[in-house]
């Protein structure tokens, strides 16, 4: 038998060529699939808290600022999305930097005093919080003709099995799944049929004035509770919490900050979208604006949904209630999860949504508990759920500045992140964002304590 | 028992008892076996003092107040060392994780000791009561439970049993997974405590539940068991003891002080209290010393059915079910069953037809080796110990009889198989 020759042929080399070309590009290819496999493998935490911060009671403020105020409140959104992105990236990179929860850090730097401060006010305010959400998703669902028991129940049993049977990428995945819900919103937005120009214009022009037949003080609230809607303790504790659960590393922080931004700017756009669609249905104005009448507003998120029906006919209705369903069911489920990781990580206990009852007792119990809670308690009838509202609300005020100093503090502390300090201009945006937001989240704290406060 | 809280709270003052300013924290010099302290890092300070003092230039009180014993002017610059670590920063607060990587608890506060003049690390506070005593509430916390007719527990690991990863600065390390302990069989826990420090063994049996404690303490040594018995306070003690059998628990009490063996009786439940007592009356070497008040009599009246009636009644513990000894009304030994005469004779036969009459027993006074003789001539796994009256006393099981007789060594190989 003869062996092929030594010496390859023109063809031959060609051929080789052509093959090692072709090796060369498959070789390539899954690397940029890796890349984007290792973006969707580090995204979600982002993503999922800016989505849980449009929960049921977020509907309703936005629903009623729009039904209120029109599209003059709608420059807000553009500060309130710098300010988002500014906290959540502080504490994103802190997360990534040091692999320690949030309240680790405040544990480990600050002392007992503070971190039991910090986990008694969370355990109270995301107890009452989760009763909120609870009674938004039975509102939602309600619009959609489910009694309330079973919605509550319903709800309830699927979140404890979703999060307790699921692995945490099942988790994610589902979490992000629910904020798609939340593309409803636009879409009801363009249903109305709103006017683009006046909303550009509002939208990017910053008016202070306030309508005639509102109070001074009142505005100021509702401008303030528009804010303190958007930023709250939780979404920040849990961010933290769920970027070390997943275990995303210093490489990452690149991708981290992408889905911090994108998330944050998807759930301004959404709350943006809530205020144009109940403006272009619900606000009436008498006169024209700046020294007119202000809308009436609406006293729950449904109501806002319900309301929509007669004037942009039944599937706005339904589509607003979609997505007042999949707020406040993945509000319901992240505020449960933030709360047993806050108390486990203050008291050194094993927490994480991959390891089992055995390992993480406390964990698990604390989030059974809460969802317990908060679906048990709707199901007895005059619950004053508007009262629990704002005492949260409250608690959740007396919260945020602590928090914000600490996550300033924590962010600049070269022991934990080195060279991932914040840097001076950083923190000079931060520190203002911080002092606005303690000075606003004041006033409303006072004003829900002494309601006299501002003549409102 | 003094704790870094205690400092960290307290006052420092100069030699003229002016309050100069607080201790910001303690800084200490890794040793072994335990952490040194050198230095005391001063918050509030008055402008003269330096930042960081000596601890050779202070002399701490009771409740942690620290006193200059040098004229400030005279306070030298303390040199700083690269293997130091600051108690309250680099320890106090940090994530305590088991060996699995499991997140356990936290470090509530530290325990500190006074020995030779030097003040030395020895312990890691992870119970709520060190929780308390930072937020200044200890009292409450001692009150309250008190009120539940208990000693609020203090819960403390070894500096021994931790390991600092000083590198990460992210946890401290648990040398001994407990979760892992309370798995593992007695036998083996007892090779391990028999290894460990006198705290750690504190640790590990404030991890335990009773039972387990007690199953422990038997197979551990007799030194060590004293030791560990020394530790452990009072209620604790006596809790344990309670689960032991009452011999072990009177050999136990008879290695102590009479003082504290009264102390811990007075804290026994009165029936385990009495049995233990009974023993302690007699020589450890001679068959009293050795036997058990635990074994089952049973009256001669009975048929067979009511006696293993009665034995379920009794759920006697698995040493000592293997022979029934029948008695009459003043406990005087007649006869003996074991558990297949029982089993197979018919349920309406009265045990006095069917026990064996002719038993083997021993005297109180009988001497170890000979009692352990009796019972490999006659293949039996106890025996009964009588008094002069042939009332029954007690029993020897075997595995004591062998113990006695067995060299130590021995034992040990066999416990390692």
């Amino acid at each position: 038998m003869k062996t092929a020759p030594r010496q390859p042929s023109a063809l031959r080399r060609r051929a080789s060529e052509a093959v090692a070309a072709r090796r060369e590009r498959r070789r390539s290819r899954p690397s940029r699939l890796a890349g984007a496999w290792r973006y969707l493998a580090v995204i979600g935490p982002g993503v999922i808290v800016a989505n849980a911060g449009n929960d049921a009671g977020g509907v309703f403020t936005y629903s009623n600022t729009g039904a209120k105020y029109g599209y003059h409140l709608l420059w807000a959104f553009l500060p309130i999305l710098v300010a988002l992105i500014i906290t959540q990236e502080m504490v994103a990179r802190l997360g990534t930097v040091t692999g320690k929860g949030l309240m680790d850090l405040i544990r480990e730097r600050f002392g007992v005093r503070w971190t039991l401060f910090a986990a008694v006010v969370v355990l109270v305010a995301n107890g009452g919080t989760t009763l909120a959400e609870f009674a938004g998703v039975a509102g939602g669902l309600g619009l959609l003709g489910v009694p309330l028991p079973v919605a509550v129940v319903g709800a309830a049993g699927l979140i404890g099995v979703v999060v307790l049977r699921g692995n945490r990428r099942v988790v994610e995945r589902i979490f992000l799944a629910l904020g798609l819900t939340f593309v409803s919103y636009i879409v009801t937005a363009f249903t109305v049929d709103p006017s683009w120009g006046t909303i550009a214009h509002s939208a990017l022009t910053p008016d202070l004035t306030h309508p005639s037949s509102v109070s001074s003080g009142a505005y100021l609230i509702d401008v303030i509770a528009l804010i303190g809607t958007s930023i709250t303790p939780y979404m920040q504790l849990f961010l933290q919490s769920s970027i070390v659960d997943k275990g995303t590393g210093e490489k990452d922080l690149k991708l981290v900050r992408s889905d911090v931004i994108s998330g944050s700017i998807f759930a301004v756009l959404v709350a943006a979208f809530i205020v144009i669609t109940t403006s272009a249905t619900l606000f009436k104005p008498s006169t024209s604006f700046p020294h007119g009448l202000a809308g009436v507003g609406v006293n729950s998120a449904q109501e806002a949904a319900a309301a929509l029906a007669p004037l942009a006919g039944v599937h706005a209705q339904q589509l607003f209630a979609i997505g007042l369903v999949g707020a406040s069911l993945l509000a319901a489920a992240v505020l449960p999860l933030s709360t047993a990781f806050v108390i486990c990580e203050a008291f050194g206990a094993e927490r994480s949504v991959q390891s089992n009852f055995h390992d993480a007792p406390l964990f698990f119990t604390l989030f059974i508990g809460l969802l317990v809670f908060g679906s048990g308690i709707l199901l007895i009838p005059g619950v004053p759920i508007a009262g629990v509202a704002i005492g949260t609300q409250t608690l959740d005020g007396i919260l945020l500045p602590v928090m914000l100093v600490f996550i300033i503090l924590l962010a600049n502390d070269r022991r934990l992140l080195g060279k991932r300090c914040n840097g001076v201009i950083y923190n000079v945006i931060a520190i203002g964002l911080a002092t606005v937001l303690t000075l606003l989240t004041a006033v409303l704290v006072l004003t829900t304590l002494f309601p006299r406060l501002l003549g409102g | 028992m003094i704790f870094l809280s205690d400092f960290l709270r307290a006052d420092v003052v100069d030699v003229d008892q002016k309050t100069v300013g607080s201790a910001r924290d303690l800084i200490a010099r890794m040793g072994e076996p335990y952490p040194v302290v050198t230095a005391v890092a001063i918050r509030g300070r008055a402008k003269d003092l330096p930042a960081i003092i000596d601890w050779g230039a202070v002399r701490a009180g009771e409740g942690g107040e620290l006193s200059l014993n040098v004229p400030t002017s005279r306070l030298k610059p303390y040199p700083r060392a690269e293997e130091e670590i600051w108690l309250a920063r680099d320890i106090l607060d940090k994530q305590i994780v088991d060996t699995d990587g499991r997140r356990v608890v936290r470090v509530n506060d530290l325990q500190l000791q006074h020995q030779d003049g030097r003040l030395l690390l020895v312990g890691v506070d992870i119970g709520a009561r060190g929780l308390l005593r930072r937020l200044g509430m200890e009292r409450v916390g001692r009150r309250l439970t008190r009120l539940f007719g208990r000693d609020f527990p203090q819960r403390l690991i070894s500096w021994d049993a931790v390991d600092p990863v000083h590198s990460d600065e992210r946890s401290v390390r648990l040398r001994i997974s407990h979760q892992k302990l309370s798995k593992m069989h007695p036998a083996d826990i007892a090779e391990i405590v028999e290894q460990l420090g006198g705290r750690d063994r504190a640790a590990i049996f404030a991890s335990l539940d009773d039972e387990v404690a007690a199953d422990v303490v038997e197979e551990s040594s007799e030194e060590v068991q004293a030791q560990i018995i020394d530790r452990l306070d009072d209620e604790r003690a006596a809790d344990i003891l309670e689960a032991m059998s009452p011999d072990e628990a009177a050999d136990l009490l008879g290695d102590m002080s009479e003082e504290r063996r009264d102390q811990l009786i007075a804290k026994m439940e009165a029936d385990e209290a009495e049995d233990v007592e009974e023993l302690l009356g007699y020589e450890d070497d001679t068959a009293g010393g050795l036997m058990t008040t635990e074994f089952v009599a049973v009256p001669v009246t009975l048929s067979a059915q009511q006696t293993i009636e009665r034995l379920r009644e009794l759920e006697p513990d698995a040493e000592s079910i293997y022979y029934v000894y029948v008695v009459d009304d003043e406990t005087r030994l007649l006869g003996v069953l074991s558990l297949r005469d029982l089993i197979v004779a018919p349920p309406v036969a009265r045990i006095a037809d069917i026990m064996i009459k002719r038993v083997v027993t021993v005297p109180l006074d009988a001497r170890a080796e000979d009692v352990a003789a009796v019972m490999a001539k006659y293949n039996l796994l106890a025996v009964p110990v009588v008094d002069d009256d042939n009332g029954m006393q007690g029993i020897v099981t075997i595995d004591d009889a062998m113990d006695e007789v067995m060299p130590a060594g021995v034992r040990r190989r066999a416990r390692a198989l």
